[in-house]
């Protein structure tokens, strides 16, 4: 038996994305996370070999932002997020605009 | 950080917490999406609140900066004594920000009161800042 029902292309490639994100459910979490850590490991580091200074609560609130517009995005479809993992992408923003505005490194040396 | 700047920045939380829902609860409606922010009561209490308290400061700031800019003094009379136009926008402030915050600290976190010591702490250091500003405006070295 098998472990999963496996995709098939019925309905086009974004058809099979979405068969994936209903069977395994943790797939979508894990590209946000995947989205996160490249914009927020990727900004943070070319700024600090550029400049010699990472600025993380900025790469923080990019990150976020990022990983907000495509889980609104996502919502639109049924099945592909939940509420739970909207909202802990909604609160990761405010925390991420929370540390973005009391730190001191806002475009200060 | 100085009083204003810590003043702006608490405002600016605010705010930014409040266009992240608004938005968020406004795009499944307009897109008519299967999940909506507007389904998680907490969220919807946690915009109501910040909208309200946003609301109150600007009334606050209002009567304080009019009963200030009224107020004439003539030689060898003392200045105000109170600070209540320096108090009333960090007092408010403190409320927006803690109530913004709590939300998002609950929904990662979670009902464990062992992960509520977040909360209390960040409301001590809250309370903290604004005691010592305001404090320090009264005692005429407002930083």
């Amino acid at each position: 038996m098998a472990l999963y029902n496996q995709p098939n292309f019925t309905d086009g490639i974004d058809g099979v994305i979405i068969q994936v994100a209903k069977e395994v459910p943790s797939f979508l979490n894990g590209f946000l996370l995947f989205i996160f850590g490249v914009v927020f490991f990727g900004g943070s580091l070319a700024q600090k070999s550029k400049t010699g200074y990472a600025d993380y609560p900025m790469w923080s609130v990019m990150a976020s932002m990022a990983i907000f517009i495509i889980t609104l995005v996502l919502t639109i479809k049924e099945g592909m997020i939940n509420l739970e993992t909207l909202g802990i992408v909604v609160s990761i923003t405010i925390l991420s605009g929370v540390w973005f505005y009391l730190s001191k490194g806002r475009g200060e040396i | 950080m100085g009083q204003i700047k810590l003043t702006t920045n608490i405002v600016m939380i605010a705010l930014f917490s409040l266009a992240i829902l608004v938005f968020a609860i406004n795009f499944a409606g307009d897109n008519n999406s299967e999940v909506s922010l507007a389904d998680d009561s907490e969220f919807v209490t946690i915009k109501d609140g910040v909208i309200t308290e946003l609301s109150s400061l600007k009334t606050n700031v209002n009567t304080s900066s009019d009963t200030f800019i009224t107020t004439t003094l003539e030689a060898g009379d003392q200045s105000a004594s109170t600070g209540g136009q320096f108090k009333v926008t960090i007092g408010n402030l403190k409320d927006v920000m803690t109530f913004a915050t709590r939300g998002a600290f609950q929904k990662i976190f979670g009902q464990d009161t062992s992960f509520g010591i977040f909360l209390t702490t960040l409301s001590v250091i809250i309370v903290f800042m604004v005691t010592l500003y305001a404090w320090k405006a009264w005692r005429g070295n407002p930083d």
